[in-house]
Formats: structure tokens, sequence, C-alpha cells
């Protein structure tokens, strides 16, 4: 059981790694100013702060959608995450409303990049796009 | 250490109600710690729970301009009416009508959420402690991550405003910026922090770091 949380928190913050980092528990800023800039305009700018909020808003949703998949999986005696697991955990926290459109963009994604399941190494971008997408204005970060 | 491992979950906990609902519910909700009455009321009244949404929603617009110090008699009335049940939104899909509360340390009054979400909260609750006891948790945070790079910021000639000076013009400083917006990068290292008082200038200077960085990757 603390394993699946330890391996919650370090996925959530977007990779294992040193301790007591702040990458390991935080999106990287730059990327999440860039995505607020969507919504905002040309003109407009993005205070320091706000960014930060809403790095750790946006982490912390990763984390606590990612900690639903993980307790499934345990019961499940399944050691990987997918995207459907994640899927399922957003339809059982009340976010219904993401759960289709992230069944199409999940079936897209696997059409264009190919599906190699099992593998760690494809597993992680479709976690972490498959959870970015939730939000309404995110678009698609190639790795 | 506990209480504050509770005030954060706590503040966590507004901001995943945040996420899912209106932007409005937040003060709505601080409102409702403070005035809610207890369960007979909400049982005596249900059809007023189920008409007052609308009617608190077209106050909420009504009253975008008035300062927030005087918002606190109308919300008080509103949330009598309520019956201490601030979440419910009729057109919301998969809202339970009472939400579980949820226990904290506070002395105030229970913070309520979605039923579907409770074990969720405390399950991350305790990760959240668990990763605090282990010290993996970085409390406040750094101003920048790498030694090296922001020694190199502090030796950068700046202009006025703080800026930093640099060959380009600015037309041309203009179109690298919008073009790096439309950028699709993956994990790039945050930002160098900037010793200045500018607003618009610490972003300015963040743009210019990211792009340095990205140069010499």
């Amino acid at each position: 059981m603390s394993e699946g949380f330890d391996g919650t928190e370090n996925g959530g913050g977007g990779g294992g790694g040193g301790v007591g980092k702040e990458q390991d528990r935080f999106l990287p800023i730059a990327n999440i100013g860039r995505i607020m800039r969507r919504a905002v305009p040309e003109n407009g700018k993005i205070a320091k702060d706000s960014k930060e909020s809403v790095q750790e808003c946006v982490s912390e949703f990763i984390s606590f959608i990612t900690s639903e998949a993980s307790d499934k999986c345990l019961k499940e005696k399944r050691k990987t995450i997918n995207g459907d697991d994640l899927i399922w955990s957003m339809g059982t926290l009340g976010f219904e409303d993401y759960v289709e459109p992230l069944k199409l963009y999940l079936r897209l994604y696997r059409e264009t990049e190919g599906d190699t399941k099992g593998s760690r190494a494809s597993e992680l971008p479709v976690k972490k796009d498959v959870v970015l997408n939730g939000d309404p204005g995110s678009s698609f970060e190639g790795m | 250490m506990t209480s504050v491992v509770h005030d954060v979950s706590g503040n966590h906990g507004a901001d995943e109600r945040q996420k899912q609902q209106r932007q409005g519910e937040p003060e709505d909700q601080q409102e409702a710690s403070v005035t809610s009455t207890d369960s007979h009321t909400m049982v005596a009244t249900p059809s007023t729970d189920y008409a007052t949404p609308y009617a608190h929603h077209d106050m909420a617009h009504a009253m975008g301009q008035i300062a927030y110090a005087n918002i606190d008699p109308y919300y008080g009335s509103l949330y009598a009416a309520y019956g201490g049940q601030p979440m419910m939104h009729p057109p919301l899909v998969g809202m339970h009508p009472a939400g579980l509360p949820l226990p904290t340390d506070a002395i105030e009054e229970p913070v309520y959420v979605n039923a579907k979400q409770y074990n969720a909260i405390l399950r991350r609750r305790q990760s959240r402690a668990k990763a605090e006891s282990e010290k993996k948790l970085v409390k406040g945070r750094k101003p920048y991550l790498h030694e090296s790079r922001h020694q190199h910021a502090l030796k950068r000639a700046r202009g006025a405003g703080g800026r930093f000076l640099n060959s380009k013009s600015d037309d041309k400083e203009e179109h690298s910026d919008s073009s790096s917006r439309d950028k699709q990068d993956g994990v790039a290292p945050r930002d160098s922090g900037q010793p200045s008082t500018s607003p618009s200038s610490k972003g300015a200077s963040s743009a210019k770091q990211n792009k340095k960085s990205k140069t010499s990757n």
C-alpha cells in the first residue's frame, strides 16, 4: 500500500528522481504558463504567483486522479497504470463530463502514436497527456 | 506539525472543489461555512434549496461591481435559505444533494465535499502526510533551480526597468515571444528567479531565460 502511494507521488509529480526536489511534485511552470496564456488576450500578462497557484492545483489534480487509478491497479494486481485506468478514475471521482472526450482522445492518440501496451516508456506520455487534456484550453504536448 | 499538514490538506480540498465547480463558488463556500444552519432547516425547505441557486447566480452577476465587504449581508441571508448546502447545483450531473462532511482539525464548520471524492481526499491527505514525514515535500519555493544559471543571470547587463540588455530589436523580440507561445516543448527547466520589482519585466525576463535555456539544450 505504501509503495503505491510513493508511486503516486512520483508519478503525479512528473517523474521520480532526487528526494525533496521541486521537480518531483510539480509540473514545469513554463509549460503551465504557456497553457494559461491561451486563455488570456494577446496583450495580457500572467503574474508569477498565478502560475504557481495553477501549478499546485494542476499537480494536485494529477495526483488525485492517479491515486484513485493506482488504488484500482493495486486491487487488480496490476503494476501499470494505463490511460483507461485514468479515465475510469475520473468517472469514479465525479468528473463524468471528461470521460467521453478523453476516451475519444485516447483512441485517436493510440491510432496515431501506436499502442505498445505494457511498455512503460509509452505509458507515461499517455498518462500525462490524458490528464492534461482534461482541462479546457489544454493541447497536446509532444515529448 | 500535524495541524499544518491538515491545513494544507483543507486548502487542497478547496482547490479540488474549485476545479469542479464554477468560478464563483469559493467565496460562496466560505460564506456557507460561517452561516450554515442545521439539517432540520434543509429538510424543512427542500423546494427552496432547488430554487435558490439560479437566483443566487443572477445576484452574483448583478453584484459584480460591489466591493467584497458589501457582499456579506446578502450571502448570509441566501445561505440561511440554503440550509447549509452550498454545493447544491441541479444542472451538475452526478452531484449528490447532500455532500459528506469532511473532517478537519479546524474549529469551524466542516467542509462539505462530493461524496464520490471523499475517500480519495482522505487517501491524498495520508499520502501528503507521509511525504511530509519523509521530508519529500519542499516547504516554500526556491527562487531558482540551478545555481549556475542564477549566477549567470545576475551577471547579465540590465537596462532601465531591470530588463536584460541584448542586441535584438524590439520588433524581433515581440515576434520571438509570440513564436515561443506556439511551441510545444517537453519538460523544460524552471525559469531562474529574477530580483526585480516590476511584474512586467519579471515576465519578460522569464521568457528570455526560457529561450536561452532552450538554446543551451
